[in-house]
């Protein structure tokens, strides 16, 4: 079950490239594809397609694939983390306030047109948005260099109303100027049309390292599921691998916020689904939900640029419709086994 | 074998520990014994070197806790918790294993020798039959032996239990406290805290009293179980004898004492 849990996450995911990078709005042949992308690997010559596909899939599919990837990825295991980490599983990377920081940054810049003069305004803003948030709600939680989880969670809330609120003043602000207006909000929905490699730059760094940070604590996670307690007396120095956790994930929550706007029910749906299928143990549930959160995201930007092409519909609706009735499921259920 | 030296404790507010002495040696299973509030939990707390803002200090097997790593603070003592319900279905199998976590390193295997320490830890405290199953789906007497299955696996030199019986019926109440008992004859020590001071005074060694932060009473538990003890650090006025039949003293609780 286990093993075979894993295969089906790598095949899902090699799957949804393949489908995200053959079909779009514009028709190009799947053996054109294929192609391209194999001679720009090196692997085989020049073929009969035209340039402009060529570009299609070159700068326009690849990157935007690969975006969603590391975006889907990075935020179902954020999301597993802050589940974990707060043993609660309805936890996700928005409660931290973080993602709400980062629309903040995100919304000045678009809104002060710093944005429109440099390509890397908007992500250095957001990045900064998520950094000061969270070290904002840490430094407010913490006490003694103990972090109350469940004063964080509170701070969390109450930060990112603070900082929601800040997001649509300056959105009503900026509505007097229509196309300024138009693009925030736009931007807001979350989504992931034309990004370009400078995004995919931007986004694959911190993702793998959050990774990389959530595999070395695999073993931890699982003991921090029981309580402080039992996982001190497991052996797992909970405070510094929480500060570790918690920074990892909000570095890229900030980023993914930069990249693609706020796409919400990721960081909820996935690892929880994952844990219902495979069980709480994350030795096999991180590696898995990196996998089937990038194909979540794929595939749904998929179905974002092809379902009313040429037209798209934000991604962010997209994972949000499929994603609040799965919520709301979840908390019938909940409820109906006694639970809450 | 487990020193606690000169402990104090405070949670910000008035004192919970004052100046609390106590040991565990190899092979002694001393009881924990106090009214609510007197403090026990807290020093479990401080023992285990979950709370380390304190005054005093604890020694494992010779050495001082600051200077010791969590992990290798693991590898010497743990803690059987009060069976606590949990919201997230580990398998008996995978929870029992989280008692080799100190032994590993973050991407190490588990060895031949940490799955067989899995298996006696399992088989000791007879949970082999429901290995395979999701802790969620235990009676509480089963999954407080896990949680001791837990401990075992994980090899340490000392077993601190948090009143481990508090929520069993009679007979897994006995059934846990030979566990601990068999435990403490193959060579480890235990320090249990206790609310039944009847059991508590046949299967330990020794007790200790904690009351208002500070030992109170201390030794045999002939010594220390008294009707005097009872009434001034229990507030219980009781009856206490010794029955020579079974060779256990016998407590009756009679009213409050005010």
């Amino acid at each position: 079950m286990s093993r075979a849990a894993f295969g089906v996450g790598v095949l899902g995911l090699l799957a949804a490239l393949c489908v995200g990078t053959l079909y779009g709005a514009a028709h190009i042949p799947p053996d054109h594809v294929f192609g391209i992308v194999a001679q720009r690997l090196g692997l085989s010559g020049a073929g009969g397609w035209r340039p402009w596909e060529a570009i299609v899939v070159l700068d326009v599919r690849l990157p935007r694939v690969l975006v969603g990837a590391f975006v889907g990825g990075g935020l179902a295991v954020c999301g597993l983390v802050m589940q974990s980490l707060f043993r609660n599983s309805l936890a996700d990377p928005g409660v931290l306030g973080v993602s709400s920081g980062a629309s903040l940054g995100a919304v000045i810049a678009l809104c002060t047109n710093w944005a429109a003069r440099s390509e890397w305004a908007l992500p250095a803003c957001a990045v900064v948005g998520a950094a000061a948030t969270a070290g904002a709600i840490y430094t407010l939680s913490a006490r003694r260099g103990h972090i109350h989880v469940g004063t964080l969670l509170l701070v969390g809330v109450a930060v990112g109303s603070f900082t929601s609120a800040a997001t649509s003043m300056v959105l009503s602000l900026a509505l007097a100027n229509y196309d300024t207006g138009r693009q925030i909000v736009f931007w807001m929905l979350g989504g992931l049309d034309a990004r370009t490699w400078q995004h995919v730059l931007l986004i694959a760094p911190p993702t793998l390292m959050a990774v990389a940070i959530a595999m070395i604590h695999v073993r931890d996670l699982d003991a921090l599921l029981l309580g402080e307690i039992q996982a001190a007396s497991l052996g797992v120095d909970v405070p510094r691998c929480r500060w570790r956790l918690i920074g990892a994930t909000s570095l890229m929550v900030g980023a993914a916020v930069a990249v693609s706007g706020v796409i919400g029910f990721v960081g909820l749906i996935v690892p929880h689904m994952l844990r219902l299928l495979l069980g709480p143990a994350h030795r096999l549930l991180l590696p898995t939900c990196l996998l089937v959160g990038a194909a979540f995201i794929v595939l749904a930007d998929l179905a974002a640029r092809t379902l009313i092409a040429p037209e798209e519909i934000r991604l962010g609706i997209i994972t949000a419709s499929v994603g609040a009735p799965f919520f709301l499921w979840l908390l019938l259920k909940k409820r109906a086994d006694g639970v809450i | 074998m487990l020193n606690g030296k000169n402990l104090s404790f405070s949670y910000g507010g008035p004192s919970v520990l004052d100046g609390v002495s106590v040991s565990v040696s190899p092979g002694e299973f001393v009881g924990l014994l106090g009214a609510n509030g007197s403090g026990k939990s807290t020093l479990i707390r401080v023992l285990l070197g979950v709370e380390r803002r304190g005054a005093g200090d604890v020694e494992l097997g010779g050495a001082s806790m600051d200077n010791l790593s969590r992990r290798e603070i693991a590898r010497r003592i743990t803690l059987v918790p009060q069976d606590t319900h949990l919201d997230f279905a580990f398998t008996v199998r995978e929870l029992v294993a989280m008692g080799r976590f100190p032994h590993l390193g973050p991407f190490q295997l588990e060895t031949a020798a940490d799955l067989e320490a899995i298996a006696r830890a399992l088989a000791v405290c007879g949970v082999e039959y429901c290995a395979d199953r999701p802790v969620t789906q235990l009676s509480g007497g089963e999954r407080q032996r896990v949680l001791l299955a837990r401990a075992v696996a994980q090899d340490t030199p000392i077993l601190l239990l948090d009143e481990p019986i508090s929520n069993q019926d009679v007979a897994h109440q006995l059934t846990i406290l030979d566990l601990v008992r068999s435990q403490v004859q193959a060579g480890r020590g235990a320090l249990a805290a206790l609310h039944d001071i009847a059991l508590a005074a046949r299967y330990c060694d020794r007790l200790v009293v904690l009351h208002q932060g500070k030992v109170a009473a201390e030794g045999r538990p002939d010594e220390v179980v008294t009707e005097e003890n009872l009434a001034r650090y229990f507030q219980v006025e009781a009856l206490v004898r010794r029955d020579e039949t079974l060779g256990h003293l016998l407590i009756w609780p009679i009213s409050p004492a005010c």
